[in-house]
């Protein structure tokens, strides 16, 4: 496979974000056997300090306490890059299919500011 | 929706988004086509081979830095010793981004940047093209 049919889980190329945060939660399907989650992120713009970027998924829209796993964790960095994580397999995406998923962003101190791209596909 | 007036299309490499540098891209997707006919076929038997993807893109030359000169002059070939350019992970959204969508899903793909020409004539707007290629996606 060539290419991958991505899905934007948040939307921050044109309004930088200054503090952590989650997502809305999306309905992206499940990771089912001979499928791989793919992800990447592109960082837009650079900031003192470091940016973490996770994909986390859930049975539930609702990603309530305890309900919810954060399966892809890129690179923290805090300059322009982008980055094309591992692709997981249902191994790594645990026996239930998980089909809601969000990104969640931290950084180091508040008031940092990024403009950031993280998107994911099931193929 | 079924058809797209194209007036949005995003484009990111890397770190940058190029997508205000271009007035023109383009994906390519397609299989190898492999000749396995064999005595006593009388047409041509073709199977699919390996998948490749090419991303076409022409724009307006834009220098300095951050800007799509610099991006894209830096990640000709495997130039991986600049940590931002490591993984030159590219996508492309033909009609905006759309959250969650399952409409208007983007492309993406490892790439790797195969050419990047500048030129052209007097009095016109200096203008670049670039090719990307595929470089798998595991």
């Amino acid at each position: 496979m060539a290419i991958i049919r991505s899905v934007p889980l948040k939307d921050a190329t044109t309004t930088a974000m200054t503090s952590c945060g989650v997502g809305t939660a999306y309905d992206v399907g499940g990771v089912y056997a001979g499928t791989k989650l793919y992800a990447g992120l592109h960082v837009l713009s650079s900031s003192t300090g470091g940016l973490l970027v996770r994909i986390q998924g859930s049975s539930s829209s609702g990603f309530g306490g305890g309900k919810f796993t954060s399966h892809v964790a890129f690179v923290q960095n805090s300059c322009k890059f982008g980055e094309w994580a591992t692709p997981l397999t249902t191994g790594t995406v645990t026996s239930t299919h998980r089909k809601f998923w969000r990104a969640e962003w931290g950084m180091t101190t508040s008031g940092e500011s990024y403009k950031f791209l993280p998107w994911m596909g099931i193929q | 929706m079924a058809t797209v007036i194209y007036t949005d299309a995003k484009f990111f490499l890397g770190g940058y988004n190029l997508s205000a540098d271009h007035n023109q891209i383009g994906l390519d997707y397609s299989s190898e086509m492999l000749d396995v006919t064999t005595m006593g076929d009388s047409t041509r038997i073709h199977a699919g081979g390996l998948d490749t993807a090419t991303v076409n893109g022409t724009g307006f030359w834009n220098g300095g830095s951050g800007n799509a000169d610099e991006a894209l002059f830096g990640l000709i070939g495997e130039p991986n010793y600049r940590p931002e350019y490591a993984q030159k992970v590219l996508t492309l959204f033909p009609d905006g981004i759309v959250e969650g969508t399952s409409t208007l899903k983007g492309y993406a793909m490892k790439s790797v940047l195969a050419n990047y020409n500048i030129g052209n004539t007097v009095g016109d707007m200096l203008t670049f093209d670039l090719t990307a290629e595929s470089a798998g996606t595991d």
